[in-house]
């Protein structure tokens, strides 16, 4: 009853029971000017096209006011939707339509939740990252203002104050030129790079460390194998990659570099006989602030990332497997083209 | 017309026989000069390919890579004489295969050329041996039984030539198509995309099969591929980009 009395309160509908009684009252003189009989018949017409066409519009604004419900509890946070109504016909296009874009919107919605959330777990990584040096820092400056201190004692704390500074700096640096990429304001050169001197360059960075530990270094490369790219940041992707490796690698260890060129890419291939990658992090090593499970407490998980970027950036791939006895095998690819 | 093809056949045959027994293999069987494929017209123009030019020598496995929409497909289908070329010439053995009228250019699609899709394209209604030797049906001649035996066997697909093409796998259907192309032991095989919806094992198979026929019948063998672990094995590799050749490279 109250759909009933719901359905005659539209503007539209009152407008038409108007125009339809004016209709009946009409036929009704016209007939009745003829005959008696054609009066009543031609009234009995009227009222059942009346009724059948009230009728039709009565189910379809049911219709409508039940759509209008569930938008209503869509609205107030109910996450389940009617998709049951799988009919031909305008209403139904238009119940389909709304259902699409309420889905679309709470997606587009979890997406801005997912991010707002990655971007507060990055300020939290990155602060965290800067804060143990800096906590370092601290000590050490204040072990360093204590007058009565010997050289040997000085010493060696600038030199621990050194490598937190260091470290600091690269970490820094590291994310600015991460942003920068996020921002796309990175210039590419586009030149001819020998993997030769590429692989030379990029082992400066880390010679020292890795004969304090001991580790060799031997790079396998054939003379004459290039790809076009940009020489100093793929230096750096390299670098990076050689980095991880060395961390990762015990003291004795060995980096080993391959190069080969051939008609459709030109590929990098780098192996260690450290400890490899657990299974678990193997597809996740590339992730922005990703740290294994073995990864050292120096680790930020911004090295590999950074080196996956400028990698993709040069029409170039990178996957990384454990090595079939021992250690971890990234592999590099620039391709000379699309295939 | 009929007398003037198979002319060139027998002429061809002989040529490559008297070739071979000279030991010179190494000689011309595709040539394309300036060729250039447009479609549409006025704003809707396409240049497809763009001046293309290459040679192709006998017995060569050339492998055509690109992104797609570059024209490595136009590119071959010209090559095969499916479609026509807006400008420029295709020579096969020396021979301008666009100078042919369209029923001569069919002759030499069905006796020169073997052509192998990504889809197949088998007749649905007609089963393995029937789809095999519909080149030779066409041409009315009688099906030489013992080609048919050696290409069922060859393809491994013995057993099955009353079986219709919904009744095998993919990578069966393909064997069914290779083993069509190889009916009339043409001297040109294309494939576009053979292995394009296979499985890796699949792939490799029909590979090692087109590869084993490219040595086997001395064919050429020019194949599109997406793969790069395909287009690597190839001798040669051409690449292409907005319907233009930008790399040629011979691989081995």
């Amino acid at each position: 009853m109250g759909d009933c009395m719901k359905f005659f309160r539209n503007p539209e509908m009152k407008k038409i029971i108007f125009l339809y009684i004016l209709i009946t009252f009409t036929a009704f003189g016209i007939g009745f000017w003829i005959d008696l009989r054609c009066a009543i018949f031609a009234v009995t017409i009227s009222i059942i096209f009346s009724t059948v066409h009230l009728m039709a519009d009565f189910f379809r604004y049911k219709k409508l006011s039940d759509l209008s419900y569930q938008i209503n509890e869509i609205l107030h946070g109910q996450d389940k939707y009617d998709l049951s109504s799988y009919a031909e016909g305008e209403l139904a296009i238009l119940q389909s339509q709304i259902f699409k874009m309420t889905i679309q919107l709470r997606q587009q919605a979890s997406i801005l939740k997912k991010d707002k959330g990655y971007l507060t777990d990055s300020i939290a990584d990155i602060s965290h990252q800067i804060k143990t040096p800096l906590t370092s820092i601290n000590i050490i400056a204040s072990f360093l203002a204590e007058p009565d201190i010997t050289g040997e004692r000085r010493m060696q704390l600038t030199s621990e104050l050194m490598r937190m500074l260091s470290h600091v700096d690269w970490l820094i640096t590291t994310l600015l030129k991460m942003s920068k990429f996020d921002a796309d304001t990175v210039k590419f050169q586009n030149e001819v790079v020998n993997i030769d001197e590429l692989i030379k360059e990029a082992s400066i960075s880390i010679a020292i460390p890795m004969d304090l530990r001991d580790q060799k270094f031997i790079a396998k490369i054939q003379q004459g194998v290039t790809f076009i790219g940009d020489f100093a940041w793929s230096g750096e992707a390299i670098a990076n990659i050689l980095k991880n490796c060395m961390e990762h690698t015990p003291s004795g260890g060995q980096i080993v570099v391959l190069a080969e060129e051939n008609a459709i890419y030109s590929e990098i291939v780098i192996i260690d006989n450290g400890n490899g990658i657990a299974k678990e992090d193997l597809s996740h090593i590339f992730e922005r602030f990703y740290k294994g499970e073995n990864s050292s407490n120096q680790s930020v998980g911004i090295g590999l990332s950074l080196a996956k970027m400028i990698i993709t950036r040069q029409n170039g791939t990178i996957k990384v497997e454990n090595n079939q006895t021992v250690g971890a095998k990234f592999i590099i690819r620039f391709y000379k083209g699309i295939v | 017309m009929k007398r003037y093809n198979s002319n060139i056949t027998k002429i061809n045959l002989r040529g490559i026989l008297l070739k071979q027994a000279r030991g010179e293999l190494k000689m011309e069987i595709l040539k394309v000069e300036n060729l250039s494929k447009t479609y549409g017209k006025g704003d809707n123009q396409v240049k497809a390919l763009d001046n293309v030019s290459f040679t192709v020598q006998k017995g060569e496995f050339l492998a055509i890579i690109g992104p797609s929409g570059s024209g490595k497909s136009t590119l071959l289908h010209i090559l095969g004489g499916v479609d026509k070329p807006t400008s420029g010439k295709v020579f096969m053995d020396g021979k301008d295969v666009y100078a042919q009228n369209d029923t001569q250019l069919a002759i030499f699609r069905r006796r020169e050329v073997g052509l192998i899709y990504q889809f197949y394209n088998l007749i649905p209604v007609l089963n393995v041996s029937e789809n095999i030797t519909l080149p030779v049906l066409m041409d009315g001649r009688k099906v030489n039984q013992e080609r048919l035996e050696e290409l069922l066997n060859i393809l491994q697909i013995k057993g099955r030539e009353k079986h219709l093409p919904n009744q095998l796998s993919g990578g069966q259907q393909q064997r069914v198509s290779i083993g069509r192309a190889l009916m009339n032991s043409p001297a040109l095989m294309l494939a576009d995309e053979p292995t394009g919806n296979l499985d890796s094992k699949n792939s490799q198979d029909i590979v090692e099969l087109l590869k084993n026929s490219n040595k086997m019948y001395n064919q050429t063998l020019i194949i599109i591929t997406h793969d790069e672990n395909i287009a690597l094995q190839a001798d040669r590799i051409i690449a292409i980009e907005d319907g233009r050749i930008t790399r040629d490279e011979v691989v081995r």
